[in-house]
Formats: C-alpha cells, sequence, structure tokens
C-alpha cells in the first residue's frame, strides 16, 4: 500500500465521523429544544397570561397580540386603580409576608445549621450520630401527619396566623437540612486551618470567624438558597396556621376567589411574582456556588 | 526553650488507647525523634503535647509546670504539620508573619524577626507570591519560617518531610538539622522514616502499639536494641531473625545442622538458660571462602545488585534470610557465609528482649 492511499483511507474515516458526528448534534439540539420548551412553556404562558385582560385570557382561540393590561400586577402590589378591588384586599400583605416569613426564617436557619454543622464536623460529643440522626428526621417528617398538632399548639401559645409562628416553622423545617449541608462543607476544610491559628496563639472564635467562614462562603450561599426556596414555597403549614393576618403569597393564590370568580389574572402576575425572587436570589449568588472551596494549596490531595 | 515531662501520659478515644501510659524527659534544647509505624501514637503523643488532643491520664509538664490545662495558644509552642498547610488568601509574608500578628508585636519588631527568618530560609523572593505559586519544598519552609519566627519554647514537628520529593528531602533535612542547632530550641519531630530519625535524633523514642519500645541515641538503638522490635524495625534491609536450639558443642541454628560453637557466645548470653533467637543484620553477613574456619555452607537462592552492593537471599534449613555483601562475586547456588564478629544480638526468643549486652567490633 502506498503512502498516498493510506492518506486517503484516513480522509474517508474522517469525512465519515465528521457527519455522524454533526448528526449528533442535531439530533441532541432538537431534543435539548424539545425539553427547552417542555420546561419554560408553562413559564411563558403564565408569564402572558398575566399580562392579558379577562376577556383576552378567556378568547378561543388565544389571542397573541394583545393590549397589555397590568390590573393584576396593580392586586398584588397594591397600586394603581385595580388595587382598590375587593379582590386585591391582602394581597400585598401576603407577599411582604412571603418575604418576612422567607428571608428571616432562612437567615435563622443558615446562622443556627452553621454553627450545629461546625460543632459536628470539628467536636466528638456523646450522642453525636444520635444527634445527626435526629436533626435529619426533622426533614423526613410529612407536614400533613402533624399539621392538627401544630395547629393547636400554636392556637394555645398565640402563635397561630403570626409570622413569628410561620418564621419558627420555616426555621424548624430548614434548620436540619443546614445543618448537613454545612457540615459536610465543613468536613471538606482541613482542621490544619484551626490548628495552625491555634498554635499560634489565636482562640478558636477567631479561627472560626476570620479562616474557617470566609472558606465556606459558597457553602453557606448554597445553604441559603435550599432554605429560601423551601421557606418560600411552602404552602401545607401556612395555609393551616394562618387565616387573616400573617398568609403567605402560595396561600393567598389558592385562596383568590373574589365576588367574580376565580381571579386568574391576579392568579397569574402572582405566580410570577413568586418566581422572581428566587431567580434574582440564585443570580445574586450563583459566583458562590461555583466558587471551590479552597485553592488546592491546602489539605490532603 | 524548655524541658518536656511526660508523665503516665495515657489518651483514649473510646474503647481505643493511642497512648498507654507513656514516661519521657526531653532536655532543654534536644532534638528527639519519635519514631514508629503509622498508628503506634507517637503523633497522637506530639499533638497532644501541642494541646490539640486531651491527655485522658498523666500529666504533660514544660519546665515542672503541669500544662495539661492551658491551650494550644497558651503553650508557647510552633507546629509544622504533615502536609504543606499555609493559608492560601495569604501572601508567603503574611502566612509568616501570622503567630506574631496574634501578639499584638509592634510592626519594627515584625519586620526585624521576618528579615531573620527570611535570611535563614532564603525566602527573599518568595516573599511577594501566594502559597500556591511555591513547590512544595518551599512551601514548607516557609511552614518552618512560621513555626520559629516567633521563638517558640517548643519545636512540634509531625512529618514535616514527607510530603516532599525525595530529592528535596535529603536537603531539608540537612537544613533542618543546622537550624535546630542553631536555635538550640527543643525539638519533637515524628516520622515514620527511619534515615530521618537517624539522621536527625539526638535520642530517638522507638514506639510500638501505643507504647515506648525503646529510648536511646541513634547508635545505641542501632547496636544495642532492647528487643526484637527495636532490631527489626531500625535498619534496612530488616535484621534476620533465626532461633537456637541447644547442641552440643553450642547452639543449632533453627531446624539445619549447623551449630554456632561456643566460642562465638558470649558468656552471660551461654549462661542464661533461656531459650533464644538470633539477630544478625544482613550486612553483617559476609560472603567466605572454604579457608575462612568459621564459615558454614549454605544455598543462595536469589542474588541482585544495588550500585555496588550484592544482596543475596539465601536458606538455612527451612528458612530464608538475607545477606549483603560488596566483596564477593557470587551467583546462586552452593555457598560459604560467615557472620560478621560482634554483629551477633541475642533475644530471648519468649518475650524478645535482648538478652546481653553486644560490643560492636571495631
Amino acid at each position: 500500500m502506498t503512502v498516498a492511499e493510506g492518506g486517503e483511507r484516513i480522509q474517508m474515516t474522517k469525512a465519515q465521523t465528521d457527519s455522524v458526528q454533526k448528526l449528533t448534534q442535531w439530533i441532541l439540539i432538537v431534543l435539548l429544544a424539545a425539553y427547552t420548551f417542555y420546561n419554560l412553556g408553562p413559564i411563558f404562558w403564565l408569564i402572558i397570561s398575566s399580562l392579558k385582560s379577562r376577556a383576552d385570557l378567556f378568547s378561543m382561540p388565544p389571542v397573541w397580540f394583545f393590549e397589555p393590561d397590568l390590573s393584576g400586577y396593580q392586586q398584588v402590589f397594591g397600586v394603581g386603580a385595580a388595587a382598590e378591588s375587593a379582590s386585591a384586599y391582602g394581597v400585598l400583605d401576603s407577599l411582604i409576608s412571603s418575604i418576612v416569613v422567607s428571608t428571616v426564617g432562612t437567615a435563622l436557619a443558615v446562622i443556627l445549621g452553621t454553627m450545629g454543622g461546625y460543632v459536628c464536623s470539628r467536636f466528638n460529643f456523646t450522642g453525636k450520630n444520635d444527634f445527626l440522626f435526629f436533626v435529619l428526621s426533622t426533614r423526613m417528617l410529612p407536614p400533613v401527619a402533624v399539621l392538627v398538632f401544630y395547629h393547636l399548639m400554636f392556637a394555645r401559645l398565640g402563635l397561630a396566623d403570626t409570622r413569628t409562628g410561620l418564621v419558627l416553622v420555616a426555621v424548624f423545617a430548614n434548620v436540619g437540612l443546614a445543618t448537613w449541608i454545612m457540615k459536610g462543607f465543613f468536613d471538606g476544610v482541613p482542621k490544619e486551618i484551626e490548628q495552625i491559628a491555634l498554635v499560634s496563639g489565636y482562640t478558636r472564635l477567631y479561627a472560626f470567624f476570620r479562616l474557617v467562614l470566609p472558606m465556606v462562603k459558597g457553602g453557606i450561599a448554597a445553604t441559603a438558597g435550599f432554605c429560601f426556596i423551601f421557606a418560600w414555597n411552602e404552602f401545607a403549614f401556612a395555609s393551616i396556621l394562618t387565616t387573616t393576618q400573617a398568609k403567605t403569597l402560595p396561600v393567598k393564590i389558592s385562596a383568590a376567589s373574589g365576588a367574580t370568580g376565580i381571579e386568574w389574572t391576579q392568579i397569574c402576575a402572582a405566580g410570577v411574582v413568586l418566581i422572581i425572587p428566587v431567580l434574582v436570589f440564585f443570580y445574586l449568588i450563583r459566583k458562590h456556588l461555583l466558587m471551590g472551596m479552597t485553592f488546592g494549596v491546602l489539605g490532603r490531595r | 526553650m524548655a524541658k518536656i515531662e511526660l508523665r503516665d501520659l495515657s489518651i483514649s478515644f473510646g474503647a481505643f488507647t493511642a497512648v498507654d501510659k507513656v514516661n519521657l524527659t526531653v532536655n532543654d534544647g534536644e532534638f528527639v525523634v519519635y519514631l514508629g509505624p503509622s498508628g503506634c501514637g507517637k503523633t497522637t503523643t506530639l499533638r497532644s503535647i501541642a494541646g490539640l488532643v486531651d491527655a485522658t491520664n498523666g500529666d504533660i509538664l514544660f519546665d515542672g509546670e503541669r500544662v495539661n490545662d492551658l491551650k494550644p495558644s497558651e503553650r508557647n509552642i510552633a507546629m509544622v504539620f504533615q502536609f504543606v498547610s499555609l493559608y492560601p488568601h495569604l501572601k508567603v509574608r503574611e502566612n509568616i508573619v501570622f503567630p506574631l500578628k496574634a501578639r499584638g508585636i509592634p510592626s519594627s519588631e515584625i519586620k526585624r524577626k521576618l528579615d531573620w527568618v527570611t535570611e535563614v530560609f532564603g525566602l527573599g523572593d518568595e516573599l511577594k507570591r501566594y502559597p500556591a505559586a511555591l513547590p512544595p519544598g518551599a512551601k514548607q519552609k516557609v511552614s518552618l519560617a512560621r513555626a520559629v519566627i516567633r521563638d517558640p519554647a517548643v519545636l512540634l514537628l509531625d512529618e514535616p518531610l514527607s510530603a516532599i520529593d525525595e530529592q528535596f528531602r535529603e536537603e531539608m533535612r540537612w537544613e533542618l538539622g543546622h537550624l535546630q542547632r542553631e536555635l538550640g530550641v527543643t525539638t519533637i519531630y515524628v516520622t515514620h522514616d527511619q534515615r530521618e530519625a537517624m539522621s536527625l535524633a539526638d535520642r530517638i523514642v522507638l514506639m510500638n502499639n501505643s507504647k515506648i519500645v525503646q529510648v536511646a541515641e541513634p547508635d545505641r538503638i542501632f547496636h544495642k536494641p532492647d528487643n526484637v522490635f527495636a532490631g527489626q524495625f531500625i535498619g534496612s534491609p530488616s535484621m534476620n531473625l533465626i532461633d537456637l536450639v541447644p547442641a552440643p558443642g553450642g547452639l543449632r541454628l533453627g531446624d539445619s545442622a549447623i551449630v554456632l560453637p561456643e566460642a562465638a557466645i558470649p558468656a552471660d548470653v551461654a549462661s542464661s538458660r533461656q531459650k533464644l533467637r538470633l539477630g544478625v543484620r544482613p550486612r553483617d553477613i559476609r560472603l567466605v571462602n572454604e579457608e575462612v574456619a568459621d564459615g558454614f555452607p549454605v544455598e543462595v537462592e536469589d542474588v541482585y545488585s544495588v550500585g555496588r552492593e550484592r544482596y543475596f537471599l539465601f536458606r538455612i534449613g527451612d528458612n530464608e534470610y538475607q545477606g549483603v555483601d560488596h566483596r564477593v562475586e557470587q551467583g546462586t547456588g552452593e555457598s560459604r557465609i560467615a557472620f560478621e564478629k560482634g554483629g551477633l544480638i541475642f533475644f530471648n526468643a519468649e518475650t524478645g528482649e535482648r538478652v546481653s549486652a553486644v560490643e560492636k567490633a571495631a
């Protein structure tokens, strides 16, 4: 065989692999497009529905070009003419409730979880494994199983239908998960970090706040993200434990039927509003989520 | 500078005893090396001296004062860890002065000390870089610089050279020895590498199974191991052990027909009336020819060369032993060997303890 023949054969094979590669690429693109549509389609539908007037919303076939109608948003945020309507009553309050309960609940759960996770990562104490299991088991509990008893307890304690009560629920529901996630992140930080500081004359508190915490800030951001989503989306407890004063937005939406029937425009607008904070939150912490924990200098890799 | 005493020190983790009733005195300015297989308790002992691990029982004393209840930061110690542990977010300079910053030392003093350690370790060019940009050897130098910059009373080193490439390790070992003598700081060094121990130590503390096996100068621990473990752990290749059986005219080697004549056995060993086991280091075994009177026949099974030395595997009775010689060209097959005079170490076969003092032939 000559060299030229050999070269040609290789080129043929190369052309074939190229076309196979191109085909695979196209199949993947089509599959991804379908999957994207499957995921984003409903959200797109939600967004345009939130901008339609009642008449446009129910027109068949669906209209694609319409005069944007912001009455749904006006009702949710309590501004403009629609804010005065009977169906808008309490919607803004419920949005505020949601924000307060989620942020305060997340903050407390993350602070407690960070401290608990550090202790569980660094210290040995009697019953540590039982403690860790107990902490996690709070997450396994189906809310429905204890709802009634929560309701009775909260009613007796004066916590029913208060934001404080819902914050406590959010902390209870999330602190276990936060402890576990943070323990994992602390386990990834070499113990030498503190030990050097300790033998160099620093206190453990200094080592914890100044050296260890900065190394796990990505972990804290991730933990906060998870806790925030759970708190923001929490429905079961909020629906049973609130009546008028402290309803969260998900609960309010589920009951958004006014004098004129179900308030679809308002529901859609509130739905969009529900999505946005989670998006914003993750946009803000995206850098920390991706950031490596240490830079390969420390530890035993 | 400080003298360290460990009195009946025991450390347990649950049911596991990592350190079992250890007694030791380290003199002021002494370089003591803890040597032993992994898991023998040497690192745990070091950590308890640092205050990173609590003693379960017993006392740790610095200059006669009990320090068990002092925090690591109050013990005036410095420690270098096995794995390079510099803070990646701090430049080399900040890493080195880290312990000084803890004490609120004035910046002129910090500057003076920094200049001094930079000079000692030759780190001038690296000060403004981040640790990630340094090779492993330089990183560990920075760790050492950080440890000695504040004149600690005690320097604790936990296998500081094991993360460094072989070629730099030798060099660092010399430098470390130099530095310790220059500073005169009481140093405790943990390693499982007998070469490091032999070359650095004023005294070696040999540990096994949570207990101290022997404490002695490197020379003494090599030539007069207290027991079979010390004999076998120190020296490479490892010491041969041959069971001895009383026979007419001397002691028979294992299940062979070879008899070690009475003339070769020290009087106190011969009179001890114990079941004996003979220890011979491979380098104390010579290949000899017919003319040598105290030689005896063996079957050489395998031979290989390492540079100038020839390692050979031979058989006495049913057991294989190793020898090292550089004088004789030798293939496999029938041969004769002789034990170097004074290279014989006798152990009690039951307790493993050495039976008599053996003086090495000059």
